[in-house]
């Protein structure tokens, strides 16, 4: 389970400050499918950073399974990122000069695993989706469809408790998002909490609820339009 | 996890194959230049005999007047007179003790058929063999009695023994050297101390002489005095090889074994009072600074074996490292800094901070070993080239010890210049470098 209790988050440059998360409040039930959506630099991606501990935060909470999580060091972090996070972006960030193999072995690598269960998982990992047959190969060689699935398999390959994904069929064309989120929607079903960061109101249909970041915070969104809506209406009186 | 950042780090060197070339050329052009320099000095500077070496001495005595000197300085001179020299083997202070000189001779080999050859041949007394632990392949020194009675017989080099009789037990046999014949009372193992510390003026990287003989027959052969110097401050008395040998110019070197190097100060005050009855002669008209007695390692350093040049030559060589060395650094900062992506995507994906300090370790020391196999090659074509520069080839040859140093200096080297880019590369943000 997963809660954030009043989080913010600024950047500081010597121009300006930026409120990317600004009193966030949300709660993740373990097993949940959460969309997010929200225009362009609402603070999406800030969240999930946060959220997986790439990000440090100024003020509130978050607890993740039960443990507080802020200011904890780094190791700790890392060892919380291995064990129980996947990541999936949008622009797959796969290594380049590491085969298909080698890339779903890397978060394994990091665990400390044995070769023979590292060689286990990612062949069952790759054989989950679909990518059996090409475990020598290397992402250029690849299609974009076919790379978002080595990354899920990488992401997947440490049995995470959640799978954080930041538009990850943004990239893709429609028949290969499809593939993609059907592979999403299965790993959610087998019992990861899934939170997915995307654009598009179709996919995020799949989920069980969307929450709405405007302005670095969750908002209500009908509350949102209708108080919009209102503010027009004074503006045009 | 070593094999795997040994694994990574590979990767990453072959991916900016030009950046990792220059990286190892520079660490291994530094390294090259500090080995040449280094191995010069090392070899130059070592110890000739590292067992006694704090507890034999030199003995040097100021026979000259006040305000004159043969060594520039005013310290007495290095060698002695032949009187001297030959009393105090006489005298027997110390342990053991042997005076002697580095003469020229013909050798006629028994084979008629084998031409005469020159070498050089070592006047001197038989304490010289058990003193500087010459071993013997067969026979012995001569005797005090042999000494003493001016015996023509003669101890060989292994080598002269090899040239001579083939190897073989040649003790009892006759060796002819210039119009003489000695009889041979020992043959010498293989035997070459480096730098020669017991005749450096004749030369200090000059082989060991083949022949050694008694130094009391000096007077009845008229033996020359070969390499190096003889300094005199009054001409001696007449033309006579006696008159020389009676004068005061210095040219014999004098060695003394004491039991333990805390009898240096007790055995000073011997020779002290050696020189004492000599100035009831009328000799040693000054009273300061007359005898100075010696270690091996102290005299070396006084007579400047290892010289002020090669110490220069040696703090530039590092100072040339460290130039390097902080290219290296900028360098490997863009090395290192140029992918970040990469980086960020080992953190999201568990990787702490400290495990990709450690693998760019790997990666920097696998730079240092680079280093250290181009840098030996240098060194190499360095020391060829000092010695077609006429140095001498005792002290230009790689040494495995010195190997040793130089992958140690290497590596060393590469990660005291990579630790800073490795960690600045450890501590990108991950967030700000991931592509969303
Ligand atoms: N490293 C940073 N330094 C300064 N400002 C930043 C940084 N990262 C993000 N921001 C700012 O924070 C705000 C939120 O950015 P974020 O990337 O979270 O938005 P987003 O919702 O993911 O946008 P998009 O849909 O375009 O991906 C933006 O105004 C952005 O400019
Ligand atoms: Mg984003």
């Amino acid at each position: 389970m997963l809660e954030m209790q009043s989080v913010s988050k600024i950047y500081r440059t010597h121009l300006v400050e930026t409120h990317a998360v600004r009193d966030l409040t949300l709660t993740v039930e373990d097993g949940e499918f959460v969309a997010v959506s929200g225009p362009s630099g609402s603070g999406k991606t800030t969240f999930l950073n946060i959220a997986g501990l790439l990000e440090a935060f100024e003020e509130g909470s978050y607890r993740l399974d039960g443990v507080d999580v802020s200011g904890i060091d780094d190791d700790t972090a890392s060892r919380i990122r291995n064990e129980k996070i996947g990541f999936i972006f949008q622009s797959f960030n796969l290594i380049p000069d590491l085969d298909v193999f080698d890339n779903v072995d890397v978060p394994l690598r990091y665990r400390g695993l044995g070769a023979r269960e590292r060689r286990e998982r990612i062949t069952a990992t790759l054989e989950r989706v679909g990518l059996a047959s090409r475990a020598n190969h290397y992402p250029s060689q690849l299609s974009g469809g076919q790379q978002q699935r080595v990354a899920i398999a990488r992401a997947l390959a440490g049995d995470p408790r959640i799978l954080l994904a930041d538009e990850p069929t943004g990239n893709l064309d429609s028949l290969m998002a499809r593939q993609v989120l059907d592979l999403i929607q299965d790993i959610n079903e087998a019992g990861t909490t899934v939170i997915m960061v995307t654009h598009d109101p179709e996919l995020a249909r799949r989920a069980h609820r969307t929450i709405h970041v405007l302005d670095g915070r969750v908002t209500n969104l009908d509350a949102w339009v209708a108080r919009e809506a209102m503010v027009a209406q004074a503006a045009d009186s | 996890m070593w094999r795997y950042h040994f694994q990574t780090a590979l990767k990453s060197l072959r991916r900016n194959p030009w950046l990792t070339s220059i990286v190892i050329a520079t660490i291994g052009l530094g390294i090259g230049v500090c080995m040449t320099t280094l191995t010069v000095y090392y070899l130059s500077s070592r110890d000739p005999i590292p067992a006694k070496s704090d507890r034999i001495v030199a003995v040097r005595l100021h026979n000259w007047p006040v305000g004159e000197s043969p060594t520039g300085g005013d310290d007495p001179p290095f060698e002695l007179t032949y009187r001297d020299a030959q009393g105090l083997v006489e005298q027997g202070f110390a342990k053991h003790q042997a005076a002697g000189y580095n003469t020229d001779l013909v050798i006629h080999p028994e084979d008629e058929k084998q031409r005469p050859y020159l070498t050089e041949g070592r006047l001197t007394t038989p304490e010289f063999f058990p003193m500087f632990d010459v071993d013997f392949a067969y026979g012995a020194p001569w005797t005090k009695e042999q000494e003493r009675d001016r015996r023509m017989v003669a101890v060989l080099s292994s080598e002269a023994n090899d040239k001579i009789f083939g190897g073989e037990n040649s003790v009892g046999r006759q060796v002819r050297a210039d119009d003489s014949s000695f009889t041979v009372v020992g043959v010498l193992k293989p035997w070459k101390p480096l730098p020669r510390f017991y005749d450096v003026n004749a030369g200090a990287w000059e082989e060991t002489e083949e022949v050694f003989i008694p130094l009391s027959l000096s007077p009845v052969l008229e033996a020359r005095k070969g390499d190096g110097n003889t300094s005199c401050f009054a001409e001696a008395d007449g033309d006579t090889w006696q008159a020389f040998l009676d004068s005061e110019c210095v040219w014999v070197q004098f060695w003394a074994e004491l039991t333990s190097p805390a009898d240096l100060d007790q055995y000073q005050s011997m020779v002290e009072g050696y020189v004492a009855s000599q100035r009831d002669l009328g000799r040693f008209p000054r009273t300061e600074n007359v005898v100075l007695v010696q270690d091996v390692m102290t005299y070396l350093r006084d007579f400047g074996v290892v010289d002020d040049d090669a110490r220069v030559l040696l703090g530039l060589a590092f100072l040339f490292l460290a130039v390097c060395l902080v290219n290296v650094v900028g360098l490997l900062l863009d090395k290192f800094l140029l992918n970040p992506g990469e980086l960020a995507v080992r953190r999201a994906l568990g990787a702490r901070r400290k495990t990709l300090l450690a693998q760019r370790l790997v990666e920097v020391a696998i730079l240092g070993l680079g280093g250290a196999a181009l840098g030996l090659a240098f060194a190499l074509a360095g020391l060829q080239l000092l010695r077609t520069m006429n140095v001498e080839e005792e002290v230009s040859h790689l040494d495995p010890k010195l190997m040793l140093v130089a992958v140690g200096l290497s590596v060393g080297s590469a990660l005291l210049a990579g630790l800073y880019p490795a960690w600045r590369g450890s501590r990108i943000p991950p967030a700000r470098y991931l592509r969303t």
